[in-house]
């Protein structure tokens, strides 16, 4: 199947692709939870932009250098587990990663070097190899899907102003673009971006825990 | 360069070298494959400019336990960063047991700090790491803090870098805290599991323990805190290094 590499980026992006992504809300309701006030949501975007995306996107950009080249992807995915401390961010990369996968499955039959388990920004990567997308728009759809994850899920926990999210999406956005030179530049494993965010990963743990939540991430 | 390296002698105690730097090594007590060594600060520490580079090498089938005296206070940089290296080698079965003293990065510092470990098959490390922005009544300077813990192979253990700021503190790196207390296992998993924190954990006892289960064997205990003395790390510390380290 060949589509153009817009129509691909859209469709990933699309929170109605049937990959279960709704589950998620990026640590969100356990971080209001814990203590940070809707009115900081934009703050948390643009830390999350700094660190947990562009590991991520880092992720992303390397699994579609090496799975064009058909090169294993076991390192990478030990790089980017050692760069992601929280065992609930893992499980939950692990389970959309999953979803992705089978997406991919039955678009390109045959044709993705991911395993069953791989997380999410590898899986993606590897889409990107056979279908067309390249690094500097791979990392964006990453980058975009992390603050539109948030901001969904803030319509729901904290609800508001829906432009005002749409708006917050945006920000985020711009406030990563300084990063997609170097991130779309990446061809070795071992250089993949690791900035650390404790409070993030203190959230994510607890909301895998989290009595009657909303959102399982 | 201070350097701490202890390596197994056929017969007899553990041959222990020490090289003092800008931090002075001082032995405790040395026994068969094992050792017990004082780190001692030898001045005002860390002031714009400076390096701190500690080597430590603890040879196959040995046990370093390392404690601090008095912690570290990284001052006003005055234009010139400071830094300060760690770098830790591991042989085949060593153990290293670093009970470190708080970090303080005082209003003003500007300080890089790398802690490189290399992992040898079945070894294992437990270290405390303090980060603490700023003396009381202070916001804290900046501080770039990296891990880099691989095995013997190169295979990635956990990779960190953390970019703090006291004048800029952002939500969800350490939120309004000042204090990052971690308690670092690695090469080997946490075997009991402290109670995991529910509900409301802005308690009189302030932030409960996160536990943070790497996908290689290690596990690390962090709290976010206002107050070094209510973090509740030094008590996962003892209960982790009284599983892993022999007594003896």
């Amino acid at each position: 199947m060949n589509v153009p590499s817009t129509t691909l980026a859209m469709m990933l992006a699309d929170s109605r692709l049937p990959i279960g992504a709704h589950v998620s809300s990026n640590a969100l309701e356990a971080a209001l939870l814990g203590g940070l006030s809707p009115g900081r949501i934009g703050e948390y975007l643009a830390t999350r932009m700094d660190t947990v995306a562009r590991v991520e996107a880092g992720a992303a950009v390397l699994a579609r250098h090496l799975a064009q080249r058909d090169q294993p992807l076991a390192a990478l995915h030990a790089e980017w587990a050692a760069r992601t401390p929280s065992r609930a961010q893992r499980r939950i990369a692990a389970v959309l990663g999953d979803g992705l996968r089978r997406l991919a499955d039955r678009l390109w039959p045959g044709s993705l070097s991911t395993d069953a388990g791989s997380p999410r920004p590898l899986v993606l990567g590897a889409i990107a190899a056979i279908a067309g997308l390249g690094p500097r728009d791979l990392a964006r759809l990453v980058a975009y899907d992390d603050a539109q994850t948030v901001v969904a899920a803030a319509l729901k926990l904290e609800p508001g102003d829906p432009r005002q999210g749409t708006a917050l999406v945006l920000e985020a956005c711009a406030r990563f673009e300084p990063h997609i030179d170097a991130l779309a530049a990446l061809q070795d494993p071992t250089l993949l971006p690791s900035a650390g965010a404790p409070q993030i990963e203190g959230w994510s743990e607890d909301q895998s825990v989290l009595p009657r939540r909303l959102f399982r991430a | 360069m201070t350097r701490i390296h202890l390596s197994a002698t056929p017969s007899g105690p553990a041959t222990l070298r020490l090289v003092p730097g800008l931090l002075q090594p001082r032995t405790i007590s040395r026994g068969v494959h094992r050792a017990h060594v004082a780190l001692v600060a030898g001045g005002a520490m860390l002031l714009g400019g400076d390096h701190v580079h500690v080597e430590i090498e603890v040879g196959d089938d040995c046990a370093l336990e390392i404690q601090d005296v008095g912690g570290t206070v990284a001052y006003e940089s005055r234009g010139a960063a400071s830094r300060m290296d760690v770098t830790i080698r591991l042989g085949e079965r060593a153990h290293l047991l670093w009970r470190a003293h708080p970090f303080v990065v005082t209003d003003g510092a500007d300080v890089d700090r790398a802690t490189r470990l290399e992992m040898g098959a079945h070894s294992a490390v437990l270290l405390r790491e303090t980060l603490v922005l700023g003396r009381s009544g202070e916001r804290g300077g900046r501080l770039r803090s990296a891990v880099r813990a691989r095995d013997r192979d190169g295979t990635a253990i956990f990779i960190e870098d953390l970019a703090l700021d006291g004048t800029r503190p952002r939500a969800g790196v350490l939120g309004p805290h000042r204090i990052l207390d971690s308690a670092m296992l690695l090469g080997r998993r946490a075997e009991a599991e402290t109670p995991s924190p529910r509900g409301d954990r802005r308690g009189p006892a302030g932030p409960a323990p996160r536990l943070l289960h790497l996908e290689r064997p290690g596990t690390i205990a962090r709290s976010l805190a206002m107050d070094a003395h209510s973090t509740g790390i030094e008590q996962i510390m003892d209960v982790w290094a009284s599983e892993t380290w022999d007594k003896g």
